[in-house]
């Protein structure tokens, strides 16, 4: 190898390794938002908000399982759910939230929830930021009912339900087994109607 | 202990010439490309009684392909939509497959599906090609060497528009020039390889260990490696080459998400995050779950198994003193390993070495020749039979 192919060689790597040096460095200030950097760099938050606003039709069970009977819940989710099982759908992480974009003049609503929990859990229940409910479950599926005052539901075209999970847990870290999901409340139906 | 540069060769020195002149091998092998690719549409006709080749190509296309497929038709994601939490998007594949696919749909004005598998079908057939290198004077054992390629277990995946076959293509042409002491070639196949999949970084330290192996087979001190590594401005060239295809897709990222390292961050949407492998590949064995492949479709004690298999075989190539080899092997098996069990066949398979390494352990005996490699190919039929029906547990 000659002098001046050598040198050339020298300088085209310390080219390719200042570049690689400078997109290196952009792995410590992303430009991203406050909810990306949360959920998926620091992973601080399991909720990852999808924008949905979907019309609910009063009175219809939306299911949460693949066995069970309603209308598909996928649409109604906005973050903190798991995949769609047979009998339902965990909740993943602290949050699990749901938008239903309600009739005009939406009257009081009662909200009827089938749920279990993956071990003891307390959860509190908000509609439209106001806490409605306060729940304790101790594993088995129960059905909850919960009023949502007219106030609430007519707050905006659409009523958020907030399911906040106090102790979730993941089945490996209590050694049950290898899935890392911290599960909280295992919802298999949802339903609004006229209170 | 003094390493010699023909420990990179490889050869296993099983086979010998027997029979074959190389124009007939390469018959031979051009005729196994075809057969495979036949047999292959065959098992299609018989599993879902059709026989219209679009369909076929169609139908090869399952689980993570469709994610290639996007990706080549309509770029990248602008943010996370997909999943049953929307926080899935194409950002965790890697670009250089999808933007062939979707240059050579463009420019044949064909569907990128039907262009993503004459590209992966090329691209196996040139690893074939290029890997003839590690078999001269041993027609039987390259012969071996394709139809495992060809025909063997999850060969399914060098027809479709996955990435495998050009990775293993990527591979073979950095084995092929490190073999040769052509450390910037390697490097530059090593750049094109890390912008197909994450694991062409590692060729990096392939690359290193090759600078090692010559190091010392020219007798020099241990100390003395860094030294030398100054003094060859091509080998340093060549191992900051490697990553090179990575960084710009690290660029590209950070460009329109903002995020260079979205590719690993939005894995969070596919449930994986870093672990130890160790600890994830016990977990997969100690389950027994292997019946319940045909229950719901998934199975962590299988892929634990490919897992165990694929180490297995590093670990020849590190007992046969081929480091380079067996460095990326191993680093090609335990990083995806790290973040979940899920996919290691498809892993396995796809490494260039390991593929090497256990067509020559095929072909060291009878019962490798005649009992092993059948029973492998009759299990490939088996398992392309379920990929047609859409079985998950083959992702």
């Amino acid at each position: 190898m000659s002098i001046a192919s050598s040198r050339l060689i020298y300088a085209a790597f310390a080219g390719v390794a200042a570049i690689e040096a400078a997109v290196f460095a952009c792995i410590f200030f992303p430009k991203v938002t406050p909810a990306y950097r949360d959920y998926f760099i620091t992973r601080t938050s399991n909720c990852w908000e999808r924008a949905t606003s979907t019309a609910y039709p009063l009175g219809q069970p939306i299911a949460f399982g693949a066995d069970v009977e309603g209308i598909a819940s996928d649409p109604f989710r906005v973050c903190g759910w798991s995949g769609v099982e047979t009998w339902g759908t965990w909740t993943e992480g602290g949050r699990a939230s749901l938008m239903l974009r309600l009739p005009p003049d939406a009257p009081a609503l009662r909200m009827r929830t089938k749920v279990r929990s993956f071990g003891e859990q307390s959860v509190e229940v908000r509609a439209n930021q106001r806490t409605v409910a306060r729940w304790r479950l101790i594993g088995d599926e129960r059905e909850f009912s919960v009023l949502i005052p007219s106030k609430i539901a007519r707050s905006g075209d659409s009523v958020r339900i907030d399911f906040l999970i106090a102790n979730p847990r993941a089945p490996r870290d209590l050694g049950l087994s290898s899935d890392p999901r911290r599960l909280g409340i295992g919802v298999s139906r949802v339903v609004l109607e006229r209170q | 202990m003094v390493l010699g540069a023909d420990n990179l060769i490889g050869h296993a020195g099983a086979g010998t010439a027997r029979g074959l002149s190389w124009p007939k091998t390469a018959l031979a092998v051009a005729a196994l490309f075809v057969f495979s690719r036949l047999l292959l549409f065959a098992i299609y006709a018989w599993t879902v009684h059709e026989t219209d080749p679009g369909r076929f190509v169609q139908q090869l296309c399952q689980w993570d392909c469709g994610w290639y497929l996007e990706f080549a038709q309509k770029g990248l994601d602008a943010a996370p939509h997909a999943g049953p939490r929307g926080d899935a998007a194409n950002w965790a594949f890697f670009p250089l497959f999808p933007l062939l696919t979707a240059g050579l749909s463009q420019l044949l004005s064909i569907p990128h599906v039907t262009a993503g598998a004459v590209l992966s079908n090329t691209f196996v057939a040139a690893t074939a090609a290029v890997a003839h290198d590690w078999f001269q004077g041993r027609p039987r054992s390259y012969l071996v060497f394709c139809a495992l390629l060809f025909l063997g277990p999850f060969s399914f995946y060098f027809a479709t528009l996955y990435t495998e076959s050009l990775a293993l293509l990527e591979a073979a042409l950095c084995f092929y020039f490190l073999k040769r002491r052509r450390y910037v070639a390697a490097g530059a196949a090593a750049a094109l390889l890390s912008a197909t999949r994450s694991i062409g970084v590692f060729l990096a330290f392939a690359l290193l260990a090759a600078a090692w192996e010559e190091h010392r087979s020219e007798g020099g001190r241990i100390g003395g490696f860094p030294r030398r590594l100054l003094g060859r401005p091509d080998i340093l060239l060549g191992v900051v080459l490697a990553p090179l295809g990575t960084f710009a897709y690290m660029a590209y990222l950070y460009w329109q998400v903002g995020d260079a390292l979205a590719f690993s961050h939005i894995q969070r949407g596919w449930e994986r995050e870093f672990g130890n492998p160790a600890t994830v590949l016990i977990d997969a064995l100690s389950r027994f779950d292997l019946l319940l492949v045909f229950v719901n479709q998934n199975s962590q004690f299988w892929n634990g198994l490919w897992a165990v298999l694929g180490l297995g075989l590093a670990g020849y190539l590190a007992w046969r003193r081929r480091l380079p080899e067996a460095v990326f092997s191993f680093f090609g098996l335990l990083v995806p390993l790290s973040t979940g069990i899920l996919s290691m066949p498809r892993y396995t398979v796809g490494l260039f070495p390991l593929q090497l390494a256990a067509s020559e352990l095929l072909d060291r005996t009878a019962v490798g020749r005649f009992v092993v490699l059948p029973a492998l190919l009759m299990l490939s039929v088996a398992l392309a039979h379920l990929w047609f029906r859409g079985f998950a547990f083959l992702v």
